[in-house]
């Protein structure tokens, strides 16, 4: 069962000096219960702006997506941290309390404080907090109120290698345990094929040009990052992305 | 305490070799003591006339803080509304701009003529000189929110209001601390000026001891005022220490 379908979605926008531009029009994608899909591209090819509409943040021009059941809750990892410099990390994780009034529990907060390996950090404020503690917080805020889907834009794109890697295996493991759909956007091929179930590679003019399954252990950790399969897997992937690219 | 020396040293030297210079130049009389007094004269002067001087420095600092709390009131008050309200910020934002340009000299007699002698005009005059610093300034850091979190806060739906309080007003923090900083000095301007033509405080001091030719008074008169400026401007920075060690708002909100 779809979760997400979204049907023949177009966005364009009016430059400075007045260009029609189209960022990508006949858009189709659908998004499974529980899957795990990265949106491959390279830069500027519109797939933060698709992401963006996904989860209300821009309007379409066109098209419509549909979900399965329209009480679903969806939350937005950003490419930054985000975090509100004068509140604590308790206080930024359960900032839905504070602007939509909802009841989040401190038992949450523990939940998503501790799947973030956060849970020292809870009296913190966010200039306290390494990169990679940001990040992390900002995933338990996105993660405490249990949501449907995931929306995450490129968000450890920022990060040194090792952290990024480290905060790769722990996504994962949130997300094997926890089930939610993510759409994952992204312009590392290793990072897509070592998060995802899927992937969709968007060329420059914003048209999805594949769509691939990723056949690796639902489990990924660094013994899966040095497995021959993943490497093919990525080497695959590359080639397959060189060819959208060049196209 | 070495610590202490090495940061306000310097400038305790450089007044005491200042002071001590003043001193030898009207003692030796190479300026007329009607022009420029001795320092030792003005000590003698703020002993001989203590209750006087304290009770002017106590009427001007009184007015001087009466017009900035209520400019920052209303200041604030205004700027959030016009942050709001885009049309009444139009509407009313240029004619602030243009009261701000009429000098305070030139209406204060009108002030004497609306609002009668003493307090009144002073507190006024105070108020009007140090209202519009505190109101462009909490408007530009009104509308200096990061984009980013605007965009979070989009996404969790909040409201206006809400995000009105709990994020812009808090990113506009650091731009209303310099603006009341900027309307302190200003104050004690507004409050001398009106004392000129409404009378009481340290300005009629500085305007008798300057028809009486007592060059001594307005000079202490003078420092008083000034020391007025300084103890507002120390409150604000305390102040302001004391909130951001309670809640990290400040001026590099980049995390």
């Amino acid at each position: 069962m779809n979760l997400l379908e979204v049907r023949n979605l177009a966005k364009s926008f009016t430059s400075a000096r007045g260009l029609q531009k189209s960022v990508f029009k006949n858009l189709d994608l659908e998004l499974k219960e529980g899957e795990f899909l990265s949106v491959l591209g390279p830069s500027g090819c519109g797939k933060s702006t698709l992401l963006r509409i996904l989860a209300g943040l821009e309007e379409a021009s066109q098209g419509k997506v549909q979900w399965k059941d329209q009480n679903y809750k969806a939350s937005f990892v950003f490419q930054d941290p985000r975090l509100i410099p004068w509140k604590t990390v308790s206080e930024n994780v359960l900032i839905a309390n504070d602007l939509q009034n909802q009841n989040l529990q401190g038992s949450d907060l523990d939940r998503a404080l501790s799947l973030t390996k956060l849970a020292n950090a809870k009296e913190l404020f966010p200039a306290e907090l390494s990169g990679g503690m940001k990040m992390r917080a900002s995933l338990a805020r996105a993660l405490v109120s249990s949501p449907t889907v995931l929306w995450m834009d490129e968000p450890f794109s920022a990060l040194d290698e090792n952290t990024r890697h480290q905060l790769q295996e722990d996504l994962n493991n949130i997300y094997v345990t926890k089930k939610s759909s993510v759409i994952f956007v992204t312009h590392s091929i290793s990072e897509a094929v070592f998060l995802s179930d899927r992937i969709v590679i968007m060329n420059s003019n914003g048209e999805f040009k594949k769509d691939l399954k990723v056949h690796l252990p639902p489990k990924r950790d660094s013994q899966v990052r040095s497995s021959a399969e993943y490497l093919q897997l990525v080497q695959q992937v590359t080639k397959e992305f060189k060819e959208v690219v060049r196209d | 305490m070495t610590r202490f020396v090495k940061i306000y040293g310097p400038a305790l030297l450089t007044l005491v070799i200042v002071i001590l210079g003043l001193e030898l130049i009207t003692q030796k009389e190479w300026l007329p003591p009607y022009l420029f007094p001795a320092p030792s004269t003005i000590l003698k002067s703020f002993i001989e006339l203590k209750s006087d001087y304290s009770s002017a420095f106590f009427s001007t600092l009184t007015s001087t803080l009466w017009g900035l709390v209520l400019s920052a009131l209303v200041g604030t008050f205004i700027a959030i509304v016009f942050s709001l309200n885009q049309f009444l910020k139009r509407a009313l934002l240029p004619f602030a701009v243009f009261f701000q340009t009429v000098p305070i000299i030139a209406i204060a007699p009108l002030m004497v003529i609306w609002f009668g002698f003493g307090e009144p005009t002073v507190r006024a005059s105070a108020f009007i000189v140090s209202l519009f610093p505190i109101l462009a300034n909490t408007l530009v850091g009104l509308d200096s929110t990061d984009q980013n979190f605007l965009e979070l806060f989009k996404f969790y739906k909040a409201s206006k209001l809400k995000t009105l309080i709990k994020l812009r007003i808090p990113f506009a923090y650091s731009y209303i601390i310099s603006g009341l900083r900027i309307a302190a000095g200003l104050a004690v301007v507004g409050a001398i000026v009106g004392e000129f033509v409404g009378g009481g405080g340290l300005g009629a001091l500085i305007d008798s001891g300057r028809t009486q030719q007592r060059v001594e008074i307005v000079f202490a008169a003078v420092l008083l005022s000034s020391l007025i400026g300084l103890i507002l401007i120390a409150i604000i920075n305390l102040l302001n220490r004391l909130i951001l060690r309670w809640k990290p708002f400040s001026g590099s909100l980049k995390e």
